[in-house]
């Protein structure tokens, strides 16, 4: 059972130790430079290097496994390197806050498609209609907050919860339909969706919510600059940990749910329905669940939105930015929650550094799409099969003690 | 004696449209026996399967299971109820592990999902540590092999392994009544042989344990059948021992003649 | 006005909507059939269509060739067409194409990226592409009233046009040899590939015959609301799409008959329903659902019985 190849091949020690953190430094500082640098140099030498190190790494498949298996032998130090490293990206961009601004809209994205990820990466259910569902996340919360004055904590629970609550409109088509079907059903809603919140008086119709309270946690406003004593970081600091609390819960959870029998029955659904049904899964109740669940995910993101931006309206919720969710569930990798990562980070970030190519980043954007899917039709980080090795691993001097005792009842 | 019979239908039938792929068939199956399932192609073999596991709705007549009807129930709890199958172009999911194949036949069993998977996953990782056990088991039986591929996406078996693993994704379960469908497609005689083997440790593993099985290759059904039916245009057109059924006339004419 | 009289009246409206709509339903039913994709670029083919009008209409225009109207929009329509269809079979070798034997989600991307590909294209290199472009008004104006109901010339003519493009449709498709061809890939594609049908150009001409179609809609598009839109696509390619389904994917009767059930839902809940004329396409896509759900094969659709 023991999985010992890791700590077999890997560089050992403090070396190790220091190959990761090196790593992870270099990658961190190659990504930062590209925030702080004004023109798109830094950003074509990283393409370059980028593919480069593609290109070397796939002819030294020995050394790509080392490292890999060094930085799984470090692993605690990995992330604690990552935390560390994140934690300190508004100081990096202390003077650009526009950038820190763009890094937790890339925050929300990954949020909302973990979520998506849920329903279409890992159960294979079509969710054309992301923003849609975003936008019920995001007037449930701004209403609530404009019309009662209800607290953000109450408010952004609520947008998840009436979020997830929403889906029920669409339970039987999504249950009843699949492939091309469903996919229509779901763009059909999110066209219905965004002309009735246009057309509506109460969500403010074509204008939207304006001045909706920005966060407020227990009489701390997230409008404030972020006073550390010695440094005072830009307000946005506040929202940029908050995202990267909610982005580590949520990932924990779904990676979690990945590894776990849920994990197991949505990946069946998605690949056999048939087979499922016949070794006795409900299908149409895990159907629901994980879409339901995968729903929360995307409201919660839409709610947030309306809280750091303090406006909304129906643009904000078109039709494109369901494309842009799904496409970055199937960029990054399907089923995958560090393709999610990867895959927001390439389609919400570079484009927004791309500006130097102005108006033909659409353009651009649709022919990137087209050719990755192309040629790598899996995503970039493509779906590998789960391993129980680390559950196991992980519990396993429980599970000894267990078997232990009941071998000793048992004597 | 009436609680020996594990599974029987009467005058089950369907029909697609005009066509009828299953009429009025009536089949008894004795608890811990195997029964065989013959006749041409398109006779109405998978299409029964297909009803006794909820698949399909019959169209007419009623089947019952330990003394239940299960008409009209749907395929998840008939297969909680105790019935397996696998299929006769085998569906397995490909992307996934052997593990992850064999362990959904467990689900039914299983017991720990959100919450234990967020929340409690010391609880989970014993669940998983016994399913882990009971599935290697499974798989040692079938092929040693499949024990060190069992963290391979099932893509990547051999043909006749990938039907190995399906019959054991089936035995997951712990099924009463096990349908198998064509299981020695495309194998090789010795590889019948081999699979023929494994199938009857399947029966001496567990202590009850009734099978049906659809065959085409007749040493198979000679050497490990108790009982045959012969279907032939959606009829049950004889039944008895094999070697009744290999010296019917009206048998001979319509499969085995065939057939050679 | 009587209830007579606007039902009339609406039915007349929704019929001349209803054959534009018919005209985009039908390249999705062809596609699908011949290539198993559901093409979702196929809005901008619409749209494009519209636009290559305009662009022929401005070279004709400082060359001085306005005066003879018919021949300038015969003119229009045939450019249009052609210019239409020629992207339409290039894009749809270099990138549907490949893409049609690869899982749904994949064909469904790769043709949504197409159309913004296409649609960002026509906005950016088209002259101020993104604000709403007039378009000529070379049609008869004017109007006929019977009794209370009133009917633009315009419209007349725009819904004759549409039929006599069903038509042609309908006798390339059953009568012709390339038509045979793509009814009996779509059939059976291994099938006809035996039978020694070219596959390669038979993909070539349904997207012909598809985006040429389109392309007639597009411009029929541009007379009727006087100006149009590099966006106009998208939603052009939600109806069509569940037009077609409402008719019956694959059935290209179906895709007619959806088309104007589609154009009538419109401008009934326009005119009967509460803010029906802000919210008449919320009433149609929820009937379009709920066709999904209770009858996905359609109207014209047969009973399919999944197999197992
Ligand atoms: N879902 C279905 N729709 C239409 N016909 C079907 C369906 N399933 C089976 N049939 C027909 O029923 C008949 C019996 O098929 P089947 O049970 O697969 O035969 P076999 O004995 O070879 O397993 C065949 O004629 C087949 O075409
Ligand atoms: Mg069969």
């Amino acid at each position: 059972m023991a999985n010992n190849q890791h700590e077999k091949e890997a560089f050992r020690g403090t070396g190790g130790l220091l190959l990761t953190l090196g790593i992870e430094l270099v990658l961190y500082a190659l990504i930062m430079a590209i925030f702080l640098d004004h023109g798109g140099t830094t950003l074509i030498i990283d393409v370059i290097l980028a593919a480069a190190a593609i290109v070397y790494f796939k002819r030294n498949h020995a050394l790509a496994d080392k490292i890999s298996a060094t930085l799984a032998a470090n692993r605690k130090a990995a992330w604690i390197g990552v935390i560390v490293l994140l934690l300190a990206v508004p100081f990096v961009l202390q003077a650009s806050a526009y950038w820190l601004f763009i890094v937790i809209t890339a925050g929300l994205f990954m949020m909302a498609c973990l979520g998506l990820n849920i329903q279409l990466g890992s159960t294979g259910m079509m969710n054309l209609a992301g923003a849609a569902f975003q936008a019920f996340g995001a007037y449930t919360a701004g209403l609530l907050a404009l019309n009662y004055g209800l607290p953000t904590w109450l408010t952004l629970l609520a947008g998840a919860l009436v979020t997830g609550l929403f889906s029920i409109l669409l339970f039987i088509p999504v249950l009843k339909t699949k492939g091309h079907y469903l996919a229509l059903v779901t763009i059909a809603f999110q066209f219905m969706v965004v002309i009735l919140v246009e057309n509506m008086e109460w969500t403010g119709g074509p204008q939207g919510l304006k001045n909706i309270p920005l966060m407020n946690f227990f009489g701390y406003s997230f409008n404030e600059p972020l006073n550390l004593g010695f440094i005072t970081l830009h307000k946005y600091a506040n929202y940029y940990y908050f995202t990267l609390l909610l982005l580590f819960a949520l990932g924990i959870a779904a990676h979690r749910i990945y590894h776990s029998w849920v994990g197991v029955t949505a990946a069946t659904i998605r690949d056999d329905e048939v087979a499922a049904q016949t070794n006795g899964v409900q299908v149409n109740k895990w159907k629901l669940t994980l879409f339901v669940l995968g729903n929360c995910f995307i409201g919660l993101s839409g709610a947030f939105y309306s809280h750091m931006v303090g406006f909304i309206s129906p643009p904000n919720f078109a039709f494109d930015k369901s494309l842009v969710m799904v496409s970055i569930v199937i960029l990054g990798g399907m089923d995958n929650v560090l393709g999610i990562i990867l895959g927001a980070f390439l389609l919400i970030i570079l484009p927004e550094k791309l500006r130097f190519i102005q108006d033909y980043r659409f353009m651009i954007y649709g022919i990137v799409l087209i050719v990755m899917l192309i040629f790598q039709p899996r995503g970039l980080l493509p779906f590998v099969p789960r391993s129980y090795a680390e559950l196991i691993q992980r519990y396993r001097h429980k599970l000894l003690q267990g078997k232990k005792a009941q071998g000793g009842q048992e004597a | 004696m009436n609680n020996n019979k594990i599974l029987y239908t009467q005058d089950l039938s369907i029909h697609f449209g005009g066509l009828v792929a299953v009429d009025r068939v009536n089949i008894e199956v004795q608890r811990n026996t195997i029964l065989g399932l013959i006749g041409p192609n398109g006779s109405g073999k998978t299409t029964i399967f297909n009803m006794l596991t909820g698949l399909y709705i019959p169209t007419g007549g009623n089947f019952f299971f330990e003394g239940e009807s299960l008409l009209g129930k749907p395929p998840y709890e008939i297969a909680r109820k105790g019935i397996a199958r696998t299929f006769q172009s085998s569906r397995l999911c490909l992307d996934l592990s052997v593990l992850d194949n064999v362990f959904i036949g467990m689900h039914p069993r299983q017991k720990h999902w959100l919450t234990s998977a967020v929340f409690r996953r010391s609880a989970l990782a014993e669940e998983v540590y016994q399913a882990y056990e009971k599935a290697m088991h499974l798989l040692n039986i079938f092929n040693p092999e499949l024990v060190k591929r069992s963290s391979e996406p099932a893509g990547r078996l051999p043909q006749i392994d990938r039907r190995r693993v399906e019959i054991c994704r089936a035995m997951a379960m712990s099924p009463k009544l096990l349908l198998l469908d064509e299981p020695s497609a495309g194998m090789t005689p010795e590889e019948i042989t081999e699979l023929m083997n494994d199938i009857r440790k399947v029966q001496q593993e567990s202590e009850d344990i009734t099978i049906i099985i659809v065959e085409h290759v007749m040493s198979v059904i000679r050497t490990i059948t108790d009982h045959v039916v012969v279907l032939n245009f959606g009829r049950k057109i004889a039944e008895g021992t094999f070697h009744e059924i290999s010296h019917n006339p009206e048998v001979r004419e319509a499969y085995l003649g065939k057939r050679g | 006005m009587s209830v007579l009289d606007m039902i009339i009246q609406q039915s007349i409206n929704g019929l001349m909507l209803g054959i534009m709509y018919s005209l985009v339903a039908v390249g999705f039913t062809l596609y699908f059939g011949v290539l198993n994709v559901i093409n979702f670029s196929h809005g901008d083919f619409f749209m494009l269509g519209g636009f290559m009008a305009l662009i022929l209409y401005g070279i004709a225009d400082t060359l001085g060739w306005t005066q003879n109207v018919p021949l300038l929009i015969i003119y229009l329509f045939l450019g249009s067409m052609i210019l239409t269809a020629l992207i339409a079979i290039i894009t749809a070798r270099i990138c549907v194409k490949p893409v049609s034997k690869a899982p749904m989600l994949i064909s469904l991307l790769v043709t949504l990226g197409l159309g913004i590909a296409i649609r960002e294209a026509v906005r950016v290199f088209y002259p101020r592409g993104s604000d709403p472009k007039g378009f000529p008004t070379l049609l008869p104006q004017g109007s006929l009233s019977i009794g209370n109901i009133v009917i633009r010339y315009e419209n007349v003519i725009i819904f004759v046009l549409g039929v006599l493009v069903i038509v042609v449709v309908n006798y390339l498709i059953t009568k012709t040899k390339m038509g045979m061809a793509i009814r009996a890939v779509a059939q059976d594609g291994e099938a006809a590939m035996m039978m020694g049908v070219d596959l390669d150009r038979t993909i070539d001409i349904t997207f012909l015959i598809g985006a040429a179609v389109a392309a007639v809609a597009g411009i029929m598009n541009g007379f009727y609301y006087g100006q149009i839109m590099f966006n106009m696509g998208a939603m052009m390619g939600v109806i069509g799409f569940s037009a077609s389904v409402i008719g019956g994917l694959g059935n290209v009767y179906g895709a007619i008959v959806g088309g104007i059930l589609f154009g009538l839902l419109e401008t009934f809940a326009a005119a009967t329903l509460p803010m029906g004329a802000e919210n008449k396409r919320v009433f149609a896509f929820f009937i379009v659902i709920l066709f999904l759900v209770f009858k996905p094969t359609g109207i014209l659709g047969e009973k399919v019985y999944e197999r197992v």
